[in-house]
């Protein structure tokens, strides 16, 4: 029951922390002058990539196996992946555009969660 | 679909998490190589698009990358070569999670393949980032031509990872809303 409730919760932080970097990233774009944004916008990512892992972990340690069986889980498990590439990706590149591109895949992540 | 349940009897298996974090890796890398395809044809067409409208000339519309300005050539050197080389990686991916379901299926199933929609349409997958490969590497392709192709696999995976599913028939048919 504690790990359903931290599995919620994090579910939601990676909803707000996933809008927040999106807005963030697109900042960057438009102004890459400004440092800030180009800052938060990667430690945002990195917040991103820590979630997904924790929600994988928390439904491992509750079901006693690793989350792959349908629909739901495999998409969590392909969004982590995304993300990985991407932080390691844009470390590699230096480049925002390449970046932005994918947290439109996490955003779909979230249209499979709130369609129950 | 979030509720967790215990696995079903014919998922359990050493061979699920194998199979399955492979296809999700390969997807996620050659989903990540074909986007950078999209975005390298994106930026070539609006450049020239803008171009021409600035000049306002009445001539057909011809994408030469030679006459963009620096930095979006820069730009384009670098998704073309982060293109080639994240598909580069995915594609063993994609061919390690194939042979691992052969084998899988082989046990639970009884037959290497079965022309199963998901197979079929992995195959596919498969034969469509091969011919990107081989196009760069034996033709030597390069910019536009290999992006057209890469940004035909990026609807190609989308079919295979969802759209099949839609059929509602085969033998995968756990990876779906239920």
């Amino acid at each position: 029951m504690v790990w359903d409730n931290f599995q919620n919760l994090l579910v939601n932080s990676l909803f707000g922390i996933s809008l927040i970097t999106t807005i963030l990233y697109w900042f960057s774009l438009a102004i890459p002058e400004i440092w800030f944004f180009s800052k938060t916008s990667v430690i945002g990512s990195i917040f991103i990539n820590f979630i997904i892992l924790g929600i994988l972990t928390t439904r491992w340690i509750i079901s006693g196996y690793f989350p792959l069986s349908n629909l739901y889980e495999s998409l969590l498990f392909l969004t982590w992946c995304l993300s990985t590439i991407q932080i390691f990706e844009e470390y590699k590149t230096n480049s925002k555009i390449i970046s932005l591109s994918y947290l439109s895949f996490i955003d779909r992540f979230f249209d499979i969660n709130f369609t129950n | 679909m979030q509720k967790i349940t215990p696995l079903v009897p014919a998922l359990q298996s050493n061979w699920l998490m194998l199979h399955v974090s492979m296809m999700m890796l390969s997807y996620a890398t050659l989903i990540l190589g074909a986007l950078f395809s999209t975005l390298f044809l994106l930026i070539v067409y609006l450049a020239n698009w803008s171009k021409t409208k600035e000049i306002n000339t009445q001539q057909i519309l011809t994408t030469n990358v030679n006459s963009l300005p620096q930095h979006k050539i820069n730009l384009l050197n670098k998704l073309d070569r982060w293109s080639y080389r994240t598909i580069g990686i995915g594609f063993p991916f994609l061919t390690m999670g194939i042979i691992s379901g052969a084998v899988w299926a082989n046990e639970a199933w009884g037959s290497y393949w079965s022309w199963d929609p998901k197979e079929t349409w992995a195959l596919i997958t498969w034969i469509i980032f091969a011919s990107y490969l081989h196009a760069r590497l034996t033709k030597n392709w390069q910019g536009e031509k290999t992006a057209w192709l890469g940004t035909f696999g990026f609807f190609i995976i989308w079919i295979c990872y969802l759209g099949v599913n839609f059929l509602g028939k085969g033998l995968h048919s756990y990876g779906w809303i239920s």
